[in-house]
């Protein structure tokens, strides 16, 4: 008979007077997956925070009754990992540096590697092979996949399938339920506070909403300039310590008002690119051009802000916290955002600002659908005003805006 | 520029993964600097033959560039100390003496043999020992995280340095924000090892190599200072 793990009665959560979840109750038992779901902001993050303990913000009341041991996998990768050195992160947990963790998730190449120098989808893999190494009952998984290509989402999922045969339980939150339809037990829906379970993620009004939203937009409505905005000539670059050269041989012709789509795998060196055009790395060879003024939007959000507020940072900025659909939380510090709001109010600062030219790394990250959309739709729009915009990405939606697709 | 800085702070001191170098004693890595240190203030011109072992260790591990930058890093100090020793020579009339000099490679020296020290820390030594003192693991983390934090917050503070220039934000605005900040990384961080840090299991490891490589080190040293002895 299974075992039940975790037990939640009557749970609720509140940001000081505001209810994120109101009154959950649900078993957990070994070898389940639970799935939270809902759109961008909805509190899927707060309750696996709060199931994990460590909702230190927040006023979490009813029962959390934790029969096992819990191993908590946050959002950030960036937060999550603990040592300078991959093999480190794992022997400092499991007691060995044992690659057999790696290898299903892609990794086993990267044993003496720097932590920080990983990509987020490298480090959220690594996260996650710590928590399948370790002897652990529950494990929280807060939207494990965002960072991740195709292929490395199925090997996460190959991964969490392990972890369920173990007889660990599960608990999911993605903005992506059909991604975890075979392996979810159950299905918890939130929206405005509000609770309800689905036995299958496809009945979830968030998939419903998905088809009509992408069958309803036509995108890509801006036609690209003749002027030349970027031009990269020949470019390579290593990094000092690696004998390998990370961008060989790489060229691009970029138009003024047109939208660059560079895709790739994580570790493929996207953000490396990005870095190089922003003038942060320095070409070991060829050169690069750029007509005119440069703005760039890091892979962490939190990077780009530079004010306490999201009105402060979209000060002067008429109409556009509305357009990304912020404008509910224009009084919020922005280190109480969500991940995605952050990402949307980076990218709604960095459009308002009078740049020729935009480099946005991964602009779509842990955003729902009509999050996504409304940022699509912005970077159109920009476009469509003679900015050149440079995402680096492996979100397979910047192909409906995009003039040209660069495969690293 | 200053994001260039604190990219090449970032570069002197974090460059590389995990080679065998790194699995040494950090007893023995102390006990070389404290005797280097001896050396190098007793004995100036002397104390440059330590840097044959040191450029030894950075080729044969593989880590080259680290030496070059901290060199480059090292020179900060010793040149602003050596320019001061030169300034106070000429206002004295005392003319152009080594003094200088001697200060200079001093300092290079000492520098140096403090980033060796970094650069060859057994971090995994140090959180198994704090472990076995302690039988804590949110203490035994410490050495790990530290480590990896600071070379985290230096790569994003050089990101955020620069996506803030090209959006015309000053710089002490930057700073202020980065401060405020390290705040809510601190919280973050510590979320995510409420739970993890119970599973912890800290192990030393150790490579045959590099306990060999500090053993001769510290030979060279003794036979240098005996050599200061008969001098």
């Amino acid at each position: 008979m299974a075992k039940v793990l975790l037990n939640v009665r009557d749970l609720r959560i509140s940001a000081g007077h505001k209810r994120i979840v109101d009154s959950i109750s649900f078993t957990l038992e070994s070898s389940e997956l639970l799935l939270v779901t809902g759109p961008s902001g909805a509190g899927k993050t707060s309750l696996l925070r709060a199931l994990a303990g460590v909702a230190f913000d927040l006023t979490v009341e009813g029962t959390i009754d934790r029969r096992s041991q819990l191993f908590y996998v946050p959002q950030e990768p960036w937060f999550s990992l603990t040592a300078p050195f991959v093999s480190q992160e794992l022997s400092f947990y499991t007691g060995r540096a044992d690659t057999e963790a790696l290898k299903p998730l892609g990794l086993n190449d990267k044993l003496l590697a720097s932590t920080i120098e990983l990509s987020a989808g490298e480090a959220q893999r690594l996260a996650l092979a710590v928590a399948y190494a370790i002897d652990t009952g529950i494990v929280l998984l807060d939207e494990t996949t965002s960072y991740l290509e195709p292929e490395a989402r199925r090997q996460v999922l190959e991964v969490v399938r392990g972890l369920l045969e173990k007889g660990i339980a599960v608990v999911v939150a993605d903005h992506d339920p059909l991604l975890w339809r075979e392996l979810a037990t159950r299905t918890l829906y939130l929206e405005n506070g509000r609770v309800s379970f689905f036995d299958d993620p496809v009945d979830t009004p968030i998939v419903r909403a998905l088809v009509d939203l992408w069958s309803k937009y036509e995108l890509r409505k801006h036609k690209p300039g003749h002027e030349i905005c970027l031009e990269v000539d020949d470019l390579w670059y290593r990094y000092p310590d690696s004998q390998d050269f990370t961008i060989k041989s790489f060229s691009l012709k970029a138009y003024c008002g047109s939208m660059i789509w560079i895709k790739g795998g994580s570790g493929r060196g996207k953000t490396t690119l990005l870095r190089i055009l922003a003038g942060l790395l320095r070409p070991s060879r060829g050169s690069v051009y750029l007509a005119g003024r440069v703005l760039y939007v890091p892979e962490n959000p939190l990077l780009f802000l530079s004010e306490p507020t999201v009105s402060d940072e979209l000060r002067g900025c008429n109409g556009i916290a509305e357009q990304f659909h912020l404008e509910h939380v224009a009084s919020t510090p922005i280190t109480r955002l969500s991940s995605g709001e952050r990402r949307r109010l980076a990218i709604a600062s960095a459009l308002c600002r009078g740049a020729r030219i935009l480099l946005v790394d991964e602009p779509t990250i842990g955003l729902d659908p009509w999050n996504a959309v409304a940022v699509l739709e912005a970077i159109d729009k920009a476009a469509s005003r003679g900015i050149l915009v440079v995402t680096a990405s492996h979100g397979e939606e910047l192909g409906l805006v995009a003039d040209k697709i660069v495969a690293l | 520029m200053l994001h260039r800085l604190v990219l090449f702070l970032l570069r002197s001191i974090f460059l590389y993964g995990y080679t065998w170098a790194r699995r040494g004693s950090n007893l023995l890595l102390i006990l070389h600097t404290g005797l280097a240190t001896y050396i190098i203030s007793s004995s100036p011109v002397l104390s440059l033959v330590l840097l044959a072992p040191m450029l030894l260790l950075y080729i044969l591990s593989g880590m080259p560039r680290l030496l070059v930058y901290g060199v480059l890093l090292a020179s900060i100090p010793s040149t602003w100390l050596s320019l001061t020793q030169l300034i106070l020579d000429i206002a004295m009339a005392r003319g152009l003496t080594s003094t200088s000099l001697m200060v200079f490679i001093r300092y290079e020296l000492l520098s140096l043999h403090a980033l060796l020290l970094l650069h060859y820390a057994n971090l995994d030594e140090a959180s198994y020992l704090l472990y076995k003192l302690t039988r804590k693991c949110s203490i035994a983390v410490f050495p790990l995280l530290v480590w990896r934090s600071m070379a985290q917050l230096l790569r994003e503070a050089s990101e955020a340095l620069l996506a803030h220039r090209l959006k015309g934000v000053k710089v002490w605005q930057t700073l202020a924000i980065s401060l405020l900040r390290a705040d809510e990384v601190a919280k973050l961080i510590h979320e995510a090892h409420v739970h993890k840090t119970r599973y912890c299991r800290p192990n030393p490891m150790y490579s045959r190599g590099a306990l060999l490589f500090q053993v001769l080190m510290i030979l060279l040293d003794l036979v240098i200072i005996a050599l200061l002895g008969q001098g």
